[in-house]
Parts: structure tokens; C-alpha cells; sequence
């Protein structure tokens, strides 16, 4: 069963430089939430040596003179998300089994379709490229965890021009490709248990395929098994056409200034709650309680660091973002105490399950569901037409002191009229 | 003589939609992966990836016994989206700025649907990248000339020259302005 996983380089990176031609060749930067770390790099500021997850003030101490070549940019996730949502779709049109693995990544299933998956794969690169502008790898093995491999060989092997087949090679072409890559890169195997792995005397992605499945078995888990097992070529794991609905929904934020205020942080759980809810909602979900937390800066030396939270069950399984917000505001009532500077809160919708398949409430006024359900259907209809924000409940601010700053985010090129790029003539 | 000319890829049929065109990381055309763009499989295309059209129902009751005559010929509303953005994954919007295209119905403020699922071919109207920004000019490819020409008498064409890279970014397909 050949599976493709293709997977996008440097993602919000190349995102960015297609919106931006003068990116091009240049070293970009994204950073996270709050400007903060760097989330994702060009090829170029790769080059330069600046790492994944480090902090960008350090990033650019340490760059000195070079860190004036180096565009950096806030993260633009309406922009990433939108031309995910293109990728994901074009790749779709190759194969009718697709699995969504992450905002720039997607596994697809190549068995039955015409034509040889290596010339599938570059149909696949090719297409991306010129209809999006982004540059994909796609690699290509019989199990997902080879295609994994596979693609993060394409991405080494410039000379193989984004594509890497392993079911095309020689089965000891592919031990001398597996032998050089350290087992903590193959999907699945962390750094912790690649620690471990070494003990045994397992240090790279070949010595994991030859090890006997039954001993890597007693020596960690099943699903290492499997991995192994996988790197044999024998499939273990299918693929995810539908993705299963999440357990719990979260959504915190550290803020862009600290707050003290109890009325502040009433605004900011509000806005949590109601987006929570939001994607409660977009899975047909409802929540049978609600988590709350806050928490104080930890960088300060002058005061004692604060953190507490608290579970708050609703009186029956709900969608409602005012019942959610009554049920977060409660829980914060409880746990807030003034004097910190809080730099933290959020929120988790707990005990999710499926609204169509609750029992109702035997003393519930029978048609405060339908009314309730229509007017969340409203709001959400609202938020998705006019921005997420337009439409909300009286605590929730729009600009409020604690919301990310974001200073160097590029325009929502396409999903904002009046953020479209510029074409001059 | 060095190579300066687009070169063009032989159409793709892209399952009927278009056409599809290859090309290398940040559309420099002047180094296509010819042998290898071909176009998406067929048979999956198609109407999944459209706006969802569904079928108007009939406004009035229908009796028992007594049909509405237009209930066989009822059809579909017309989609916009089919109309501007047949290729939805490729189809951006541009907002123009400047007067250079004026004689050619392009005015400062319009909006421009560009599809970068098709070949800029001679004759076009094309987004190009001309010194880090987007210019919308009508390609000129014939002959082993290119040059990006306005349309507007007192703008000259930006000429290629020998050696010179053109990288086009999409082709324009529409025109939406206000009246």
C-alpha cells in the first residue's frame, strides 16, 4: 500500500514570501504568539543558524550585524490557515484517502490510482507549487512511518527535487539511507525514548528495523512495536480520513501586558470562553464543564509567583456560550485574588460528547434547546461572515490591553478585502 | 544565445477545469519542470471543492395531483464563485494600483481575480514580480522577445533583457470594479 505523506517547507515561512516576492531568497523568520520564540524559518535563516523554538531576542543578540538580513514577522494565522486549507484541497484532488495530519502536512493513500506513485508524487509537488506558490516535499513508502522517512530524505536530497520514493529502491538502498538518521527522528520515537532506544543499543532508524519487534515490545510499548514493525514495511497504522472529534477544547492565551484587574481578566475569559465555544460548536459538541485558570508572570522577582484553576460543572451538557461564560465566570469569582500581575488564563471545556447523542433533560423547558440552538447558530453564522469578534457577548472587549501583540503581522492577504495585496500598474 | 524567452509548456488539460502550468520554487518560468507537471488525476476533481449550490426548492405548494409544470426544469442558481474562481485553490484577489492599464479596462482600485492554475501565455494579462512587487502589465512572448507592456500610451514596456529572469506570479482572468 503505497502512502504519500506531503508535507510543506518551511511553511509559514514560504507563506509569507509568496505574498511578498521581495521575501524571496531572503532569511524569514515567524514568531509565536506574542512575538516571542520563532516558530518557523526560510531556508536562508536556517542557514544562519537560528533554531526552532529559540527566543528571538537571543536569536538576534547573537546574530549581531547579520540580524538586520533577517525579516521577522509575526505569526499570521488567518493568512497560514487559509492557504493550508488550498494545499490540503489540491492534494485531495489526487486521492479520495487523505488524512489531514497537520496545518502543512497530509498523508495520502497512492494504492489503485494510475500511474507509478513517484510520478504521482511530482504531480502532487508540481501542482501545489504553481497553483499556491509553496514548496512541498512528498515522500513516498509502503507504511506511513516510511513515508514519514521518506520525506525527510526528500528534503535533505536536493538533488531529488522534493521527491523520495523508498518503494522504487533496492532493500539495501534503503538500509544505507535509514543507516545515517538518528532514531529520535522517526515518527513516533521522541528524544526521551530515543534516550532509552540508545541503551539497548538502538541509535539509529536502521538499528530500530532490524531490532526483533518482540524485544523492542518488552523493552518499551506496543506502539513502538508497531513503529518497527513499520520500518519493515508491514503496516501497523491506517489512515485518519476523518478526524476524530477532540476530547477537551483549550483555549489560553499569555497576554500582551499583565493585568490585575478582576474586571480585565473577566473580559479576557469571556473572549476565551466564547472562542472555545466557538469550536465547540463547529464538532456538534457540548461540554459538560468548564476549567479555569490564571495565572501570574513567573519572570518577576518581586512578588510570589501565583497559579490556580478550577473545574465548574454545568447543570446539564451544553453549547450555549452565555451558559459557559456564566460557568467560567463563577470559577474565576472563586480563584481570583487581586495583587498579582497576571500574565495567563484560559480556559477547557471538559466531558465533550456528541449533542445529538445526549438524552434530554426531563425538566428542561422543551424549547429552550431550539432557541438557544438557533441563536448560537446565528452568532456563529455572524462571526464567520463579518471576522471572528464581531458578534459577542457585552464582557468581551475587541481591543482589549491583554490581547497578543502581534507587531509585525503581514497583511490577511486572502481573507480580508481590505487587506489584499497590491498589484501596481 | 543565452536563454531568455518563457518558455512554454505544452497545455495540460487539467479535468475540466483548465489548465494547469509547472513551475520552480517562486514561478521562475525560465526553468520549467516540463516532463514532470502534468495534471492533477482526473478522476477525483471536481465538484467537491466548489461553493456549496444547493438545488432552490419549489416556493410554492405543491398539490396533490396537480404538478407544477416548472418542477422538471427547475435548475440550479447561478454560482458567482464557479463563474470567477474555477480553480478555488488557485484564485487570489489583487487590489490594483496605478493608471498603466487604463486601455485595457484596468483602473486604479479594481480588483483582480488572478488564477495561477494558468499558463501565462502571449497576450495575457499577468501579475509579474518586477523589483520585489507585484505589476500587472499584458505579456508579450513571441518570437524570442518577452517584455511586459502597459496599456497606456505614455507608459513604456519593461523590456527583458538578455540573461533577465521574468517570473510571473499569476495570470488575471477578471476584472471587478465598481460603477
Amino acid at each position: 500500500m503505497p502512502v504519500a505523506l506531503v508535507d510543506c517547507n518551511s511553511f509559514y515561512a514560504s507563506c509569507e514570501q509568496v505574498f511578498q516576492p521581495r521575501l524571496q531568497g531572503r532569511a524569514v523568520v515567524v514568531l509565536s504568539n506574542n512575538d516571542g520564540c520563532v516558530v518557523a524559518r526560510s531556508r536562508e535563516a536556517k542557514a544562519l543558524g537560528i533554531k526552532m523554538g529559540e527566543p528571538w531576542f537571543q536569536a538576534r543578540r547573537r546574530l549581531q550585524g547579520q540580524a538586520e538580513a533577517v525579516t521577522a514577522l509575526s505569526s499570521n494565522y488567518a493568512l497560514y490557515a487559509d492557504m493550508s486549507n488550498r494545499v490540503m484541497r489540491i492534494l485531495g484532488r489526487f486521492s479520495p484517502r487523505q488524512e489531514v495530519y497537520s496545518i502543512d502536512e497530509s498523508f495520502l493513500a497512492l494504492d489503485g490510482l494510475p500511474g507509478p506513485p513517484a510520478v504521482i508524487g511530482e504531480r502532487m509537488r508540481a501542482t501545489v507549487l504553481g497553483w499556491t506558490g509553496l514548496p512541498v516535499c512528498v515522500g513516498i513508502g509502503p507504511t506511513k512511518t516510511l513515508a514519514k522517512l521518506a520525506n525527510h530524505l526528500a528534503k535533505q536530497h536536493l538533488a531529488w527535487a522534493g521527491v523520495c520514493d523508498l518503494e522504487a529502491l533496492e532493500a539495501g538502498e534503503v538500509e544505507r539511507l535509514l543507516a545515517p538518521i538518528p532514531v529520535g527522528e522517526v515518527w513516533g520515537v521522541g528524544a526521551r525514548l530515543a534516550q532509552r532506544l540508545a541503551r539497548l543499543g538502538i541509535d539509529t532508524a536502521l538499528d530500530l528495523r532490524r531490532a526483533p519487534p518482540a524485544q523492542v515490545r518488552r523493552h518499551s510499548s506496543v506502539m513502538l512495536e508497531r513503529t518497527a514493525l513499520e520500518l519493515r514495511g508491514i503496516a501497523c497504522l491506517d489512515l485518519e480520513m476523518v478526524s476524530p472529534d477532540k476530547q477537551q477544547i483549550r483555549c489560553s492565551r499569555t497576554f500582551g501586558a499583565t493585568v490585575s484587574s478582576l474586571a480585565e481578566l473577566t473580559e479576557a475569559i469571556t473572549s476565551f470562553t466564547s472562542r472555545a465555544a466557538e469550536k465547540l460548536r463547529a464538532q456538534q459538541g457540548e461540554a459538560a464543564a468548564i476549567l479555569v485558570e490564571i495565572r501570574s508572570s513567573a519572570f518577576r522577582r518581586d512578588a510570589a509567583p501565583y497559579a490556580a484553576s478550577r473545574v465548574v460543572p454545568l447543570a446539564a451538557p451544553t453549547a450555549d456560550t452565555r451558559a459557559l461564560v456564566a460557568a467560567a465566570r463563577a470559577g474565576l469569582n472563586r480563584i481570583y485574588k487581586p495583587g498579582p500581575a497576571y500574565a495567563k488564563a484560559g480556559v477547557i471545556l471538559l466531558d465533550l460528547s456528541r449533542a445529538a447523542e445526549r438524552q434530554p433533560d426531563l425538566f428542561a423547558e422543551p424549547t429552550a434547546d431550539a432557541r438557544s440552538q438557533a441563536l448560537m447558530a446565528t452568532l456563529d453564522q455572524i462571526n464567520r461572515r463579518f471576522g471572528r469578534g464581531s458578534l459577542t457577548l457585552a464582557n468581551a472587549r475587541p481591543a482589549p490591553r491583554w490581547r497578543r501583540r502581534e507587531q509585525f503581522r503581514s497583511p490577511r492577504y486572502t481573507t480580508r478585502l481590505d487587506e489584499l495585496p497590491v498589484a501596481h500598474c | 544565445m543565452p536563454e531568455r524567452v518563457i518558455r512554454s509548456h505544452p497545455a495540460r488539460p487539467e479535468p475540466g477545469l483548465g489548465f494547469s502550468v509547472g513551475r520552480a520554487h517562486g514561478g521562475v518560468l525560465s526553468t520549467p519542470p516540463v516532463a514532470t507537471t502534468a495534471e492533477p488525476l482526473g478522476v477525483l476533481s471536481g465538484l467537491a471543492t466548489r461553493s456549496h449550490r444547493p438545488l432552490p426548492r419549489l416556493r410554492w405548494p405543491v398539490q396533490a395531483g396537480f404538478p407544477s409544470p416548472a418542477e422538471d426544469d427547475q435548475d440550479a442558481a447561478i454560482d458567482l464563485n464557479e463563474l470567477l474562481a474555477p480553480h478555488p485553490e488557485a484564485c487570489f484577489l489583487l487590489r490594483v494600483r496605478g493608471c498603466s492599464m487604463v486601455d485595457a479596462g484596468i483602473d486604479d482600485g479594481d480588483l483582480l481575480l488572478v488564477d495561477r492554475a494558468l499558463e501565462p501565455s502571449h497576450g495575457r494579462i499577468v501579475i509579474a514580480v518586477v523589483d520585489g512587487e507585484f505589476t500587472v502589465k499584458r505579456l508579450h512572448r513571441q518570437a524570442q522577445v518577452v517584455r511586459l507592456e502597459a496599456a497606456h500610451a505614455q507608459y513604456p514596456a519593461i523590456e527583458l533583457k538578455d540573461g533577465q529572469e521574468l517570473q510571473v506570479w499569476g495570470v488575471v482572468t477578471r476584472v471587478i470594479k465598481s460603477v
